[in-house]
């Protein structure tokens, strides 16, 4: 790892806990617990798709940790940590799988959808509640609008920093 | 990659549309009226109410305490001392097996049919 890539993703990491705060600022949840739009995500899937998987998890792990630290509890770490791992193995499966046929925007909804998903499924598991899926059809409708508004948003940061902070030289996918 | 939307992704914006539209169906079939709330408290029940009655119930377990009402047959969250408060949020419950959760207190209130006995072996073997 050069010096220039470990400032680019120690600034992005530090970016996505702005984001994060940001988000908890807005509330983008319009009354319906548990719905956020995931912010910090812009920068998991921007660096899946510029450095890839490796560095994004790096990144992640440590996001949700010291995001754990600083806003949440030992609860929301064990969350965030699953949900946040699974969406973004899945997302990296599905680049490597699809490759040209799919943009980022289509990666962005599967991630979102995943996240939603685990997060019900852990949550059933811990509180030993199946009734928790009546949950599914409106986290479905709001994954896939996240989905969408986060995967336009990377898609635009992605050709940013391909045209002007990333040298060609650099091994990037 | 770039800005425009692919055919795979329309694929998948179309399949998460048809998974929301058909769990609504399913959900919504299956709702019918409860005659029980059942309260669980760390997992396991704590008390079972019969809907028919308007009363207000106080939970006060560990500094843990929430406060429901029972209301022509629907039940709501009033009040609870959790940090998040997303309990109080959410709707007034009346269909069987509709929840409200309090997740930093671990109190679940859950709507459930039948009579009182059979509804405890049905709980319990769960």
């Amino acid at each position: 790892m050069n010096i220039k890539k470990l400032t680019t993703l120690a600034l992005l990491l530090s970016i996505s806990l702005i984001l994060y705060r940001v988000e908890l600022l807005l509330d983008f949840s319009f009354g319906i617990p548990g719905v956020k739009i995931g912010l910090s995500n812009i920068i998991t899937l921007l660096i899946l798709v510029l450095y890839g998987f490796k560095d994004s998890i790096l990144v992640l792990i440590l996001r949700i940790i010291m995001v754990s630290f600083l806003f949440g509890n030992l609860f929301s770490l064990m969350y965030s940590l699953s949900a946040g791992i699974v969406s973004l193995t899945l997302m990296h499966f599905s680049i490597s799988l699809f490759k040209d046929k799919i943009s980022i925007i289509g990666i962005s909804i599967i991630g979102a959808y995943f996240h939603s998903l685990t997060q019900i499924f852990v949550a059933s598991v811990l509180i030993d509640n199946i009734n928790i899926f009546y949950y599914l059809p409106i986290l479905t409708l709001v994954s896939l609008f996240s989905g969408i508004i986060i995967g336009f948003i990377t898609s635009y940061f992605d050709i940013f920093f391909r045209k002007y902070l990333i040298p060609k030289d650099t091994n990037i996918h | 990659m770039n800005f425009k939307l692919k055919k795979l992704d329309i694929l998948i914006i179309l399949i998460l549309i048809s998974i929301t539209i058909f769990s609504t169906i399913i959900l919504n079939l299956s709702n019918t009226k409860g005659s029980f709330l059942t309260v669980y408290k760390n997992n396991s029940i704590y008390k079972i109410i019969p809907l028919n009655e308007n009363k207000k119930f106080k939970i006060d377990i560990d500094g843990h305490s929430n406060e429901f009402e029972i209301n022509n047959f629907v039940v709501k969250m009033i009040d609870s001392n959790c940090k998040d408060k997303y309990c109080l949020d959410q709707k007034g419950i009346e269909y069987f097996s509709e929840t409200i959760v309090c997740l930093p207190n671990s109190l679940v209130l859950k709507i459930s049919k039948g009579n009182l006995k059979d509804n405890d072996i049905d709980d319990l073997s769960e």
